[in-house]
Formats: C-alpha cells, structure tokens, sequence
C-alpha cells in the first residue's frame, strides 16, 4: 500500500486504516417516497508511532499522500508516549461478511421492500403515519500497518428501520424499529412486521399503572436500558482509569447466575459477522458475565496495553460493520453482545405478574450517570399487565433504578431470543421491584 | 471552484439543482486522566449534488470533487427512479436569489495557533482537574475546532461561500469514594469565535473538579412531581429540545392530523412566554447567515406572546405548507442533504427576578444544567446536570440523578414565572436529527419556573 510505504519511510512504524464505502438510502415520509441517495465515502485514517510518540490524522481526497503524512508527523512530534506497538498479523476467522447480490440492490428493489413494509403496515390501520429509511451498503475495509499485517474485507447490509406514529386529538403514540443483516437473505422483514402489529394491538386501550413498585419485564429492545450502563462497565478503558463498577469485580458475582452475557464478532445465526476488528485483531468470542460472574473486560490494543491486557479484538471505529467512522481513533466497545436466553417462554413470565409493567422503549438513554449505573427514564413504549395479561398502554411514566442493583436480583430470562439492531441478541428479562411513576 | 461548479450545474437536465462542496479543517486535541487520547489534525473534503426532476429528490453524495459533472448525472439518475414513484411531487417555494462571500472576523484565528499550543493549554486544565482532590478519578478533556470552508451555488442562480469556525471546550470529572458509585460532572464551551473563547478557563476546570465531588456526597432524587426552577442552561435545553423540534416543519408537513395539533395562534403557554429562533448573533455557534439551502437567515417567533406563531421551514415543507422558507434547512456536513433544524433558540427575558422565583416555591427543585435531553414529538425528557432541593423559597441539600419528563402541551401550559436573567449559552456537543449529528446550535434562556413537572427517580 502506496500511503503506508510513505509514512514507514517517515515513521518507526504506522498503520493505515481505508474505507471506501457505497450505499444507497432510500426515504419514505408519512407512507410516501421522499428521496433516494447515492453516497459514496473514501477515507482514511493514519496512525503513526515516531521516537515512541503517538501521531493520527485522517483524510479523504488524500491524493499522493503527501498532507496527512505530513499532519500525522506533526502530531506525532508532541503526541503521547506510547509503549504499545500496533498489531502483529494473526491468524484471522474467514466467516462470510458480504453477500453479493445485496450489495448490487437497485433503487428500485429497495422502494419495493420499503413500500411492501409501509403497505402492510397502513393496511393494519390507515390513520397511521409511517417513516421508513432503508439502506443497503458494501464497504471495502484495508489494514495494513508496518508489522506486516494486512488485512481486507468486503462487507454488505441492508438495513430497514420504521417509525411509526398515532396521532390522536389527545395523544400521540409514537414508535421505531429495525432490522439489518449482511445479507437479503437474513433480513427478518416479517419479525419487523410482527413487531410492529404487536405494539399496535396491545396500544389500542389506554391505561395508567400507579406509582409504586412493580416487577418490570424488558423486550429485548427495551433491555438497552440496562445493557447501556452494564457494557460501559467492561470498557477497557475505564477500568484503566477506576471509572468502571466492575473494574474491580473480575471473579465476583454480580448478577444473577441465570445471567451471562457474550461478546464477539461471529456468532452462528447472526445477521453480521465480522472476522477482526478495526485494528485488525481478531474478533474472538468471549464470555464477559459466566453466570452472574464477571470474566472478562472490552479491550483495543492501548487501553489493553494500558491495563496491561490483551486486546481482545475490539478495537472499533464505530458501526456496525466497523469503521463508520474512519475519523476517529479506535476505541474499546462492544462488537455483537449476546445474552443467551432462559426456559420459561415469554407468555408464561407474563402470566405470571399480578400487577407490573412490560417496558420496550425508553427515552432518554444514557443521558444519566451511566457510570455509575443509575437509569431514569421515560417509557415511550410500555404496557400495563394485570392479572397475567397485557391490559393496555401507559404514559407519563418514568422508571428508574441502579442497573447494577437490579442484575443482583432474581431475574427471569425469557426462553426465546430475539436480535435487535443487527448487534445484539437477548430474550425479554424480568426484575422484580423496580420504582416506576406515573404522572396523573 | 465556481468554474468547476458552473459547468457541472450546466449539464444538469434536472427541474432544479444544487451543489455544495466543503473543506473542513480541523484540529482535536483529547485527555483521559493523564493520557494524551487523540491529538489529531486532518483535513477533510467532499460534497453533495442534489436535483429535483419531474418532483422527485436524487442526492449524490462524494469526497473526490473532479469529476462533478458525472455526480450531477448520478443524482439525476436517482432522481429519475425515484420521480416513477411518487404520488405528489416535490415543490420548493420561492426564495431570492443570493450572491454573497462570508469570511468571519476571528480574534485569534485557531488555524493560525499551533497544535503544541492547544495540547499545552489543554493538559493544563486537565491537571487542575485531576489534582483538585484525590477523589477525583478521571477526567475527560477535549479541545476541538474547526473551520469549514463552503461553497453552495444552484441553478436558480444563488452563489454563496461562507466559511464557519467552530470552536469548543469540554471538561468532564470523573469523582469516587472509596465505597461509592462514581459521579461525573461537565461543563463546555462552543461558539463560532477564536482561541480567545477557550483561554483563561481555569474556573471552569475547578468548578467541574467541584461539582463531581459535591455529587458524591447528594442524595439521589425522590421520585413524583414538584414545582421545579430551571436554571438558564437547562431551561434553553428544555426549550430546544421539547418544543423547538416540535417547531420543525418536516415532521408534520404531510400529516394533517398533526397539522391540528400545531394550529398557528394555539394559546400553548402564559402571555408573557415568548420563544425565538434566530439565525443570526454575532460569534454564535447555531448561526447560519445562509442555511444550505441558500436562504438567508431570520429571526422567526415560535410562540410569541404565548401562542404558537410560525414553524421552521426548508423550501419544500414551505411550500408544501404554504409558508416561508425561514433559513433553517441544515446539513451537518457534505454528506447529508440539508433538513429543518434549529439555529440559536431561547426563550425572551421576563419580569422576575431570581429571588422572586425562588421564594414562593414550598417544596420544589432546582434543576441546574443538562446531561442532555430526548423527545418524541409531544413527550420529552432531559436530564440535568445537578439539581438543589428547594423548601420555604430556600435552597437545600444538592441532590442528583434528577431527570425531567413530561408532555410538552401541558408543561408549556405549567410554566409559572419566566426570570429577567436570560442567558445564551454555546456549548459543545450538539444536535441529533434523522442521523445528522452533531450539528452545532445555541440554546437560551432565563431561569423559568414550572409546576406539575415529573421528576424520575426512585
């Protein structure tokens, strides 16, 4: 590689990182076609380690290389010492992460998907006000630093998400939801639309649940509520600092023994595999809760060599298929999280609540103190349930609670799984007692 | 560039044109405890085509700027596609044609500084933060600026370029006792000024040392509804976040139903509860002396003298709506098509004091600064930063973890006092919408006061 050969001249040693990305959005505003997009993403990012010092710089229209060379040096000049060296090559998995003929999807077969989903759904009820985006994308991913390593990647996806809205003389119900794969093939379209028709029949009646304590069930999307506070505990880097709750942890027992949870870029039935991270570290599967125990924290190659660590294969520049953006240095997060589910199906753990709440949205996430695991939030999308069954949706509700207390408790995981968003798999999960109030 | 752009614009066989092209330079500088995180200095460019034909949008987006021409015919291309779908074709209301080249006047132009100036300046707050006590843990320190060189020009004839700085400072302790949960407090700075924004911050870097350490000693907020007074900060967020968005047309342009719930002349708040977008004041970082769309920038009245009064407007919700374009079609950069945003929004300055404010509140809270805030059309939440318990018109013990909810009809209805005391305030960070983030704006207020809030907690 022509800009890596420039900068190894110049440098001890450098690692570039490419993108070239192409997708096609396509937008749909209240049921009818609002644009379609050609876009196209050229980057690059160049990290550089001269006289021990760190030095970054990215660019897009990078012509003979010449500028960010130059800038990369520069910052390199009065950048942080480093110890660390980029990655040795390794042996990488070669799972499949692109599918050809979702890449090659036309603007018309994408507004067909995006009408058949708008159809379907308006025909459920035609008063409702349906936003659907969808994208299919192929990214060309090269890194390649002066260890030797080089590595590339084609990955696709295609990706549908929906909003929708009820607009009433006295209330506005409002909701989203997504589905996105590597592949047409793996693009649930009719969980989307199950749902969606779910949410609808359980909102048609309004209903109150009054302050006070409650056992609470999470759907798998509303269990980001906890997981965004959780996973914030096994970032590397802050159990670096002493900022994580866990950092401390490793061997105790923290949640509930029913509760593990996994972290990794392949995963048997997964809609997106990923074989190495955006450093090219390979992306291992591993066991960040075993039982309730913690096992094991997020690392990328400098906050990994900062805790003196592994780097553990995520190294991240955001995005689901990685590098979303190029501009950024990578960063310890999470690749695809996994939380393998329980026996008791998801209807029997309803039925088995007197008096509780099913929450599957929430405002306002990750606006507390996520550190410490404090949540507060309002649930756009929740349910009442009395006597065993949904009897109607709430409002003006806010729930609040410390993830970290809570996952000591019993929880109950629920025997089916579901993905959400692409990158995460995770059954409905109760806990019990947790403070909600309810606005008159 | 113009040669570039004229002739590109010249093989387009659309109804409507535009392009626009951006170079951004930008330098970043950030610390995490003691560690140099990112020092970074790039450059970055692209640009976007987007062209109307027979009613329908194609948009081209790219970073390689040589071949425009064949960019006009990719967007041309889509459009085409797209146009076969449609039920009711796109049309963009009227607006003069411009021709005008912006250049801002900057103190201490931060191009001009050098990089080992801005790390020098930097790690110096970072230090006081982190020696301020041994409880403090961690810090999080980011300088970060920006200038954006842009070019728009379309075939209705407006040619503008208008280059915007940007320029922000954020702080954010990281304090733990031995036995506690960490606490975390934040403060920042932005505006479209120069260096001079960022020096002498000292007090900035103590009071967030401070203010984390304050936390570990709060109690946390009982959950229910209180009487709550909103400090300038939380206030402009409040008001940006729950209503400005409501404001912005292109979430209700097609649906008539909501079209009802937002009638112009509505009673929303008190008659003396006045809210403003406005386009233009000087070194503010939401300013937008031409939005992306070529339209030139106003001050418009969202509610004025409590009733609502106009909406943001792009071209296309203007004319589907039969308003006016009123400057806020905005692009967070050359990879998205311009959509309505806010710019600086606030709330006008009332009659009462703080003191007056303060005192007829029984029981209630102070709310103070903003972690941040959502909403979902009427429904919001935001979360403040700290908060004081308030009791017999006196401020009491520091609590945290105070978040806000509510519905907006109605809190704007609760509004019960509006302070004299308005404050603009740049901050870093900015605003999400439809995945353009983060766009810089500006919030304002004065301390305000509501009854019936809902604050979360347990």
């Amino acid at each position: 590689m022509k800009l890596l050969e420039k900068a190894s001249k110049r440098a001890k040693s450098a690692e570039v990182f490419q993108i070239e990305s192409q997708s096609v959005p396509v937008k749909f505003t209240a049921g009818e076609l609002e644009s379609v997009k050609s876009y196209e993403t050229s980057g690059a990012a160049l990290r550089v380690i001269d006289e021990g010092q760190l030095g970054f710089s990215t660019g897009t229209d990078l012509g003979d290389g010449e500028e960010i060379v130059s800038r990369a040096l520069e910052t390199a000049g009065i950048g942080e010492e480093v110890q660390f060296s980029f990655p040795e090559p390794q042996k990488t998995g070669s799972s499949e992460t692109f599918d050809g003929e979702t890449a090659r999807l036309s603007p018309e077969q994408i507004m067909e998907m995006g009408q058949r989903v708008i159809d379907e759904i308006t025909e459920f009820d035609s008063e409702l006000d349906v936003n659907v985006s969808l994208q299919r994308s192929s990214d060309r991913i090269r890194i390649a630093n002066s260890n030797g390593l080089d590595l590339s990647e084609r990955r696709s996806s295609i990706s549908i998400s929906v909003d929708v809205k009820l607009v009433g003389t006295e209330d506005i119900f409002s909701f989203y939801d997504s589905c996105q794969a590597a592949s047409l093939g793996n693009l649930d379209v009719d969980g989307l639309l199950e749902r969606i028709k779910q949410r609808l029949k359980w909102a048609g009646l309004r209903t109150k649940l009054p302050t006070g304590r409650y056992p609470v069930i999470f759907t798998p999307r509303g269990l980001t509520v906890l997981l965004l506070p959780l996973l914030t505990g096994f970032n590397g880097m802050n159990v670096y600092q002493g900022t994580s709750k866990l950092g401390d942890k490793k061997g105790k027992k923290v949640a509930d023994s029913s509760f593990s949870l996994l972290d990794g870029g392949v995963f048997p039935d997964s809609p997106f595999n990923r074989n190495f991270d955006d450093e090219g570290v390979p992306t291992s599967e591993k066991k960040l809760l075993d039982e309730g125990v913690v096992n094991g924290f997020l690392y990328d190659v400098r906050s990994a060599y900062l805790a003196g660590e592994e780097p553990t294969g995520n190294g991240t520049k955001g995005g689901i298929r990685g590098g979303s953006d190029f501009r950024s240095q990578p960063d310890a997060s999470p690749i695809t999280v996994v939380i393998p589910p329980g026996d008791r199906s998801f209807g029997k753990i309803i039925s088995d609540v007197d008096r509780g709440l099913l929450v599957d949205q929430v405002l306002g996430l990750g606006q507390g103190n996520v550190l410490s695991g404090e949540f507060s939030n309002n649930v756009s999308v929740g349910y009442r349930i009395e006597d065993g069954a949904i009897s109607g949706r709430i409002k003006n509700t806010m729930i609040a609670g410390n993830v970290f207390d809570l996952l000591e408790r019993d929880l109950v995981l629920a025997s089916e799984s579901q993905w959400v968003g692409g990158d995460l798999k995770a059954p409905a999960i109760a806990v019990d007692g947790l403070s909600v109030v309810q606005k008159d | 560039m113009y040669d570039n752009i004229e002739e590109a614009l010249g093989r387009s066989e659309g109804d409507y044109t535009e392009i626009r092209l951006e170079k951004e330079f930008r330098d970043t500088v950030k610390y995490e405890k003691e560690d140099l995180i990112n020092l970074d200095s790039s450059v970055e460019s692209g640009g976007i085509v987007r062209t109307l034909v027979s009613g329908g949008w194609g948009i081209a987006t790219f970073n390689s700027t040589e071949e425009l021409g064949d960019k006009v015919d990719q967007a041309t291309q889509v459009a085409r596609t797209a146009s076969s779908y449609l039920s009711e074709p796109v049309e963009l209301a009227d607006t003069p044609v411009e021709e005008e080249s912006i250049q801002p006047e900057l103190e201490r132009d931060f191009r001009k500084i050098p990089l080992e100036e801005k790390r020098k300046l930097l790690e110096s707050y970072n230090e006081l933060i982190l020696n301020f006590d041994k409880r403090i843990k961690s810090t999080k320190a980011l300088y970060s600026d920006s200038y954006r060189e842009l070019t728009y020009a379309n075939t209705e004839g407006t040619r503008i370029r208008q280059s915007v700085p940007d320029v922000v400072l954020s702080l954010v302790s990281v304090a733990k006792s031995d036995d506690g949960s960490p606490q975390v407090a934040h403060d920042s700075v932005g505006e479209a000024t120069g260096f001079e924004l960022v020096t002498g911050r000292e007090d900035m870097a103590t009071g967030v040392a401070r203010r984390a350490l304050e936390l570990l000693d709060a109690e946390p907020v009982r959950g229910g509804e209180y009487t709550v007074l909103l400090n300038p900060k939380l206030a402009g967020v409040f008001i940006h976040e729950a209503f400005g968005h409501l404001c912005e047309a292109d979430h209700f342009y097609k649906n008539d139903r909501l079209q009802e719930i937002m009638e112009i002349g509505k009673q929303f708040g008190p008659e003396d509860l006045n809210v403003v977008d406005k386009g233009y004041i000087p070194g503010r970082r939401g300013n937008t002396t031409f939005d992306d769309e070529g339209v030139l920038r106003q001050k418009t009245y969202l509610i004025k003298d409590g009733r609502l009064n106009n909406f943001l407007h792009s071209r296309e919700t203007a004319a589907k709506m039969g308003g006016k374009p009123t400057g806020n079609a905005r692009a967070v950069s050359y990879r998205h098509e311009p959509i309505v945003r806010m710019t600086n929004t606030y709330i006008e300055g009332g009659v009462e004091s703080f003191e007056d404010l303060l005192s007829s509140i029984d029981k209630g809270i102070y709310a103070q600064d903003a972690y941040g805030g959502q909403t979902q059309l009427e429904q919001f939440t935001f979360s403040a930063g700290r908060g004081r318990l308030i009791e017999d018109g006196e401020l009491g013990p520091v609590l945290k973890d105070v978040v806000l909810t509510g519905n907006i009809f109605e809190t704007l209805g609760n509004i019960v006092g509006i302070g004299d005391d308005l404050e603009i305030i740049g901050s870093g960070g900015g605003c999400g919408k439809d995945g353009q983030f983060p766009l810089p704006v500006t919030t304002g207020s004065p301390h305000i006061r509501i009854k019936n809030l809902t604050v979360g907690g347990r």
